[in-house]
């Protein structure tokens, strides 16, 4: 090796152990959480931290079904986040064409009114609709939460598709037009594929901020049945009696769908999250 | 919204709260007057802008090191995200473990380093917690925050950084006058959504610290919580969410300032 690569290198290195503490950093705290799971209590409490489990067994994941409602926590989380996906795609994606494509007034100041929906903190509204929801009977309700989280992931959506419908060229759609295309088969056949992209991007989003969604579920959910594993898990630390490896293994279990998902679309995320929030 | 500001100037139970009666400015009086209201503006404005400054710092320099590297790029990358994906509840989890006085990592590290032998009650210690309350938080924060500058990082030309290394630029004049200057843009947009999710912020702070201990990481949406669901006063509590508004519409006022600026500036 000649001197000039040997110099390259040291300098390099600095860098180098940069890049790996700040990986370590952010990987640190999930493999520690798998750790947990997998060891028994006593090896928890040991005077040194054991780095690796001694045996892989089943550890925590053996008692989660029965210690915890986790399968029913689950299945809540699944269904607010892909109910609060679905409705709020499916309203955003015209309010969007509306907004992109329409000329009328208002525009300004409806873009203007979404952009502040997106500044209000959440919990000022959590009284005022708590209020309202009783009136409703949407307390204690799923339901209740997925029109809560399909209200406040809308405006970011709506952004985001907005955003992308404007680069599509009207031109396109007037010769489909003139082809003889409905309204509706040009949005199917023609808008939609050009922006899903767009569409997938704040389809996660929506699907993430269902998933971690806790401040409404906390406040609108009673029964311990009805709560998404945000809340159960949460209040699971509350009462204490849990082992710690069982809670781990609960926690990794609602970890594990999110961080999958995002593995396999994360380019795609990442490009549509970089451009709607720079237009944002 | 509306109905958020109808109740502030009532007193409203969270039991009943059909029956409301009105009391005018009595609420805004009782917080500005309370002892508590200062210290809870304080923290969340500290926790604001400490935990921005802290993700901004993180993940610029994630982001540039990102942007430099070409090994194992792709593990890098996916590394950083990680922690982004993770809901914010297991993570609350994770850390509560992770800074166990007893038996939690950090504490045997410092041990082991020789740096610490006591028991550091992170959370329950008043001086410990916002420390331990923001590392978590920009934990959580910093890898969005690095993959938007990084995509922002990608789209200035090369050929700038070109020609001021031949003009004889340091790395560091680079950085501060060619790279800066042009990402500027999506580091505003990047400063105000995260100083809005850092007002907005509820689920962790909660779990970790439930605003304690006496009150170090009361914020004024904890404060807003506490005071609806736990003492039950609906309209205390719009009150005080009329004043986190009035603070983000402010904030937002100032970002649209300094972005107009900005815009003049390059023109």
């Amino acid at each position: 090796m000649s001197i000039y690569k040997l110099i390259k290198l040291l300098r390099e290195l600095p860098i180098q152990l940069l890049v790996f503490l700040i990986s370590f950093i952010s990987i640190f705290p999930i493999y520690w959480m798998f750790n947990t799971a997998f060891l028994t209590t006593s090896e928890m409490f040991l005077d040194s931290p054991k780095l690796w489990p001694t045996q892989f067994t089943k550890g925590g994941f053996a008692n989660v079904f029965s210690e915890l409602h986790i399968g029913l926590w689950i299945k809540n989380t699944f269904i607010i986040a892909f109910g609060s996906t679905l409705l709020s795609l499916m309203l955003a994606i015209f309010a969007a064409y509306g907004l992109s494509r329409r000329k009328f007034r208002a525009k300004g100041f409806l873009g203007l009114i979404l952009f502040t929906t997106q500044m209000l903190p959440e919990a000022l509204l959590v009284v005022p609709l708590y209020a309202l929801f009783i009136n409703l009977s949407l307390i204690n309700n799923l339901t209740g939460l997925v029109v809560v989280n399909t209200a406040f992931v809308m405006p970011v959506v709506i952004w985001i598709l907005k955003g992308a419908i404007d680069t599509v060229p009207y031109e396109l759609e007037q010769a489909a037009l003139i082809d003889g295309c409905s309204v509706f088969q040009i949005q199917r056949l023609i808008l939609w594929p050009l922006i899903a992209p767009s569409i997938v991007a704040s389809a996660v989003l929506a699907f993430f901020h269902g998933w971690n969604e806790y401040l409404f579920a906390t406040t609108f959910i009673i029964d311990s049945e009805k709560r998404p594993a945000s809340t159960g898990l949460a209040t699971v630390l509350g009462e204490l009696a849990t082992p710690l490896d069982i809670v781990m293994a609960g926690a990794i279990i609602y970890t594990i769908p999110p961080i999958i998902f995002f593995m396999l679309i994360q380019k795609r995320i990442v490009s549509g999250l970089a451009s709607g929030a720079v237009k944002g | 919204m509306l109905r958020g500001l109808q109740l502030s100037f009532t007193d409203t139970d969270v039991l009943n709260p059909s029956v409301s009666t009105f009391v005018g400015f009595d609420n805004y009086k009782k917080l500005f007057d309370s002892s508590s209201f200062l210290p809870a503006l304080m923290v969340t404005l500290i926790y604001a802008s400490l935990s921005v400054i802290g993700a901004l710092v993180v993940g610029m320099t994630t982001a540039l090191i990102m942007n430099r590297t070409k090994s194992a790029k792709f593990l890098v990358r996916t590394f950083v995200t990680l922690p982004w994906a993770a809901p914010p509840v297991a993570v609350a989890l994770i850390f509560i473990w992770i800074f166990n006085p007893q038996h939690g990592i950090v504490n045997h590290a410092l041990g082991a380093l020789g740096m610490n032998n006591q028991e550091l009650q992170w959370f329950s210690n008043p001086s410990l917690a916002m420390p331990a309350l923001l590392i978590v938080t920009i934990w959580m924060t910093f890898p969005l925050t690095s993959l938007i500058l990084l995509s922002a990082l990608q789209s200035v030309p090369k050929e700038l950084n070109e020609s001021a290394m031949i003009d004889g630029a340091s790395t560091i004049k680079i950085f501060r006058y060619v790279t800066i200057p042009m990402i500027r843009p999506t580091i505003y947009v990047m400063t105000l959504l995260l100083s809005i999710w850092a007002l907005r912020r509820f689920d962790i702070i909660w779990i970790l610290t439930e605003g304690g201990p006496a009150d170090r990481t009361t914020t004024l949406v904890v404060k807003l919580y506490r005071e609806s669901f736990a003492y039950g006063r609906l309209g205390y509590g719009a009150t005080i969410g009329m004043v986190g508004f009035v603070l983000s519409v402010f904030l937002t006022l100032i970002y649209y300032k300094a972005s107009k600026k900005a815009e003049a500036g390059m023109q």
